[in-house]
């Protein structure tokens, strides 16, 4: 099912990347003094400055630079390149952290695409599913009007004469909405109280007509509920795609920590600790 | 009277009672949720020396204070209701060290270099290097210290208990959560009605400790359950998010699912789309059928290790098209992740709120006068010149408390101006009237018939098409008012969502024509004198509406859009004060609005 990866090829592919990478940091010493700017040169450094890598973009802004502001873009870049170049031969990249961290982060971007996940069988699939399938679940919602009252009043009369539409007309100051459509459960929790939200998501509860009065945190409140939909656990065949995506995420973490656990074993390491 | 009124509407028995009615009670506030004093780091780089969160909230409160910069006397012609004080949890603290040449800073690089930044004047370039750490999150760990933020979290707590007075003035506790991934502006203000006591118990969230929005809402889950504090998050300047703030994945980049639209929803019922740096409403590439798209456009992205370009006019950086997004996103997954209300707010750092175009004091304590505006450099490529003298948040509340505002955002009975004090109403139903957008009872029969803005409809009635009561007033000390529009955005069976702006109510006689937008009123504003004539628009307009391309099988949202006829921006006071010709990258006049918190139609299932 997996390919093993020899630690010693990746490590050479590494080397070379980072190599690759590094040689265009510090495009070729050879004259030592020599700065060239050329038009590769410019679409990349826009592409830099930009952080959008788009050749095609690039190419549109070089092209129709004003003068001075195309100056101004080469003058920025020799500027760039000789600071980074003293920079370089005074040693500054040496033993800086930061610039430790960005090559450790473009080992681990090339790494994520230079690992390439399994094709999973099925039954990987749908053993991925078993451990997995509340992560895809989706909660209940529901659409309900309400009365909400501070006093006593005739309750049975309320719901002989008033309309869902018009419930507005009888209710008292409420501190949220008087009209939910389609709304998660946790949201009712959070205006009315869980055990309300119990109340209104109990499978008993008639639909389409007044119910209650039913106690809130607030107060007592007539309810018309006009839908809901259940707490809903997707099949396997609904969400096969994601499925695929999600296990295929964690294999290639999985080959990445097999990687560090095996190139473990190629450093000698030591810990000196008491 | 008001019986009356209930037995005309009919469906009722002589049994009943005459309930209280939300209208009698909920009167409008007007508050600023995002301003940041010199706590906060920028703020104090940027010259604001002076102005604590106790002078920004007695400048809320009507009382003349000194501004930061020019030392002039500075005043708000109509003091605010609330006001929440929200200085960036971001090295909250550091800078107080600078300016106190605290020892502390000796022991670290990076505080010997503020140091030597203060002696040399260049508290920017401190600023700059605070905020770059941000772009890279790279936090600076030795500036992190619990030692150096409680100090002035208790200072930022104690002002806003000192100064809140219930039934008078609200003053919340609040802060700024101020993620900035590779430039890409993801910002969040917190605030609590809680008090400081409870608010002693944490230190503010900061995105150094996280800054993926998921980070911070499970941080709101976690400490309000922990600590019982209630909170709400409010983001802004979508515009410089790079497509981000309002995007269709999560920041894993899987799509958004329920899950995430839940948690989302639960703590950003708010966005604040109208500020300082700009309007996130909408932008002509998203919206080309709008003529009025264009206002206040602000897209200079906040990166400072490069100075880069930003994405410009892309989805998910404005609030329509998030709306329409969160519809789109509710026909695939069956949740809608950006189903929120609108607000405005200044984030401005000077410490005082002032939204009034012939009275705004800067965005920065440096750019709060005239000669500064064209060439300091605020952030990357951002000058004075290039601010807005807004916003506003107005909020219908029960009474002037931490509670009763914080309830009111929760339920978006909320709407953002860009500045003037444009009174707005706003209800949806199924059985309004031409007639009852005459009655001086308008508000009674919007809450007894109708739900108002930030509400769901409620089911339709058979074949009934949703109408709308609006009332639009202007600000006493600002223009009249030229049309009210209703914009709609809604998802057809595919998924696919549009929009559309309809003038439902029109100035000076003319007539909304069905499909055709009317041409904006001609401008009086003379750019000689900055002045203009209020001799035409309307003082009010009022107007039922009903949709006229219901569809009850498509999941829609209507928000109120109001137009002020236009008048001079800040900047051309500034032009006129030095004697110089306006900018000629700046419009010279503006057309100030306000927004409604939008009213959603969902179909039965």
């Amino acid at each position: 099912m997996t390919r093993k990866l020899d630690p010693l090829i990746i490590l050479a592919v590494f080397g070379g990347l980072i190599f690759a990478g590094v040689s265009w940091l510090a495009p070729a010493p050879q004259p030592d003094r020599a700065i060239t700017v050329d038009r590769s040169t410019l679409l990349t450094f826009i592409q830099f400055r930009m952080r959008a890598f788009d050749e095609a973009a690039a190419g549109e802004i070089l092209d129709h630079l004003p003068p001075d502001e195309k100056a101004f873009l080469i003058d920025d870049y020799i500027r760039e390149e000789m600071l980074y170049r003293e920079a370089r031969k005074m040693g500054f990249s040496e033993n800086d952290y930061v610039i430790r961290r960005r090559l450790v982060q473009k080992v681990e971007f090339m790494n994520q695409s230079l690992i390439q996940a399994a094709s999973p069988s099925d039954a990987d699939l749908r053993s991925y599913w078993a451990a997995h399938q509340t992560e895809f679940k989706r909660p209940a919602h529901i659409s309900f009007v309400h009365i909400f009252r501070t006093d006593e009043p005739d309750w049975a009369a309320l719901k002989t004469s008033v309309s869902p539409q018009n419930m507005a007309s009888q209710s008292h100051l409420f501190p949220y909405h008087l009209s939910y459509a389609d709304r998660p459960r946790p949201v009712i929790e959070g205006d009315f109280g869980e055990a309300f939200a119990a109340d209104l998501f109990a499978a008993d509860l008639p639909m389409e007509q007044w119910v209650g009065p039913v106690t809130s945190e607030h107060g007592q409140h007539l309810v018309w509920v006009s839908a809901r939909r259940a707490e809903y656990q997707p099949t396997f065949e609904d969400k096969r795609d994601e499925v695929v995506a999600a296990w295929q995420a964690a294999d290639r973490q999985r080959q990445m920590n097999e990687l560090l656990e095996r190139l473990k074993n190629y450093y000698a390491i030591e810990i000196q600790l008491p | 009277m008001k019986l009356r009124n209930i037995m005309a509407l009919g469906a009722l028995g002589a049994a009943l009672v005459s309930p209280v009615f939300a209208a009698e009670k909920r009167v409008l506030l007007w508050g600023d949720t995002h301003l940041h004093t010199k706590y906060s780091g920028d703020a104090y780089a940027m010259r604001n020396w002076s102005v604590t969160p106790d002078d920004s909230y007695r400048f809320a409160k009507g009382q003349p204070v000194v501004h930061p910069f020019s030392k002039a006397r500075i005043q708000l012609k109509t003091p605010l209701d609330f006001l929440v004080v929200t200085d960036h949890a971001e090295y909250m603290g550091v800078m107080q060290m600078v300016e106190s040449l605290s020892p502390e800073l000796q022991r670290s690089e990076v505080g010997r270099l503020l140091l030597e930044n203060r002696k040399t004047g260049n508290d920017k370039s401190s600023f700059f290097l605070l905020a770059s750490s941000l772009n890279k999150d790279e936090p600076i760990k030795e500036l992190l210290t619990s030692e150096i933020r409680q100090p002035v979290w208790d200072i930022i707590t104690g002002a806003a208990d000192r100064h809140n007075e219930p039934g008078k003035f609200t003053a919340f506790i609040g802060w700024e959560w101020s993620s900035l991934p590779e430039g890409a502006n993801l910002h969040r203000i917190v605030f609590t009605p809680d008090n400081a006591k409870k608010a002693r118990t944490f230190l503010p969230f900061s995105s150094l400790s996280d800054n993926r929005p998921e980070g911070l809402f499970n941080w709101l889950d976690r400490t309000s359950a922990e600590a019982d504090v209630r909170f709400v998050a409010i983001p802004h300047n979508s515009n410089i998010s790079r497509g981000l703030m309002f995007s269709d994945v999560m920041s894993d980049g899987a799509p958004i699912d329920s899950a995430y639209a839940a948690q989302r929803m639960k703590w950003e019922p708010v966005v604040e789309m109208t500020q300082v740096k700009g309007t996130s409403e909408t932008h002509p590439n998203l919206s080309p059928d709008d003529p009025f798209a264009a206002h206040e456009l602000y897209e200079k992205v906040m990166n400072f290790n490069d100075k880069m370009v930003g994405n410009t006019g892309v989805r998910g950086n404005y609030a329509r098209d998030a709306l329409k997004r969160g519809l789109e996103i509710q026909a695939k997954t069956g949740a809608n992740p950006y189903q929120f209300g609108m607000i405005g707010a200044s984030d401005m750092h000077t410490g005082l709120s002032s939204t009034e175009e012939d009275n705004f004091a800067g965005k920065f304590a440096i750019d709060g006068v005239p000669g500064n505006k064209f060439d300091r450099e605020l952030t990357p490529n951002a000058y004075g010149v290039d601010m807005s003298a807004a916003g506003l948040a107005a909020v219908w509340a029960e009474e002037n408390t931490r509670t009763s505002i914080y309830e009111a955002f929760r339920r978006k009975e909320v709407y953002a101006t860009t500045g003037p004090r444009i009174q707005l109403r706003m209800f949806g139903g199924w059985s309004f009237t031409d007639a009852d957008a005459q009655s001086a009872t308008l508000a009674d029969i919007g809450y007894s018939k109708g739900v108002p803005m930030g509400s769901d409809l409620p089911p339709a009635s058979r074949g009934g098409r949703p109408s709308f009561l609006l009332h639009a007033a202007k600000d006493p000390h600002s223009a009249n008012l030229e049309r009210i529009q209703i914009i709609k955005g809604w998802v057809d069976e595919a998924g696919q969502s549009y929009e559309r702006v309809y003038d439902v109510a029109l100035s000076d006689g003319r007539k909304a024509a069905g499909a055709k937008l009317a041409k904006p009123l001609a401008s009086t504003v003379d750019v000689a004198s900055a002045s203009y004539r209020n001799d035409i628009g309307a003082v009010q307009l009022a107007v039922r509406w009903q949709d006229p391309d219901f569809d009850p099988t498509q999941a829609a949202f209507y928000y109120a859009r109001v137009i002020e006829i236009a008048t001079p921006r800040h900047s051309l006071y500034d032009a006129v004060a030095l004697q110089q010709p306006h900018s000629t990258n700046h419009v010279a006049e503006i057309r100030e609005r306000a927004f409604s918190s939008p009213i959603w139609y969902t179909p039965a299932k």
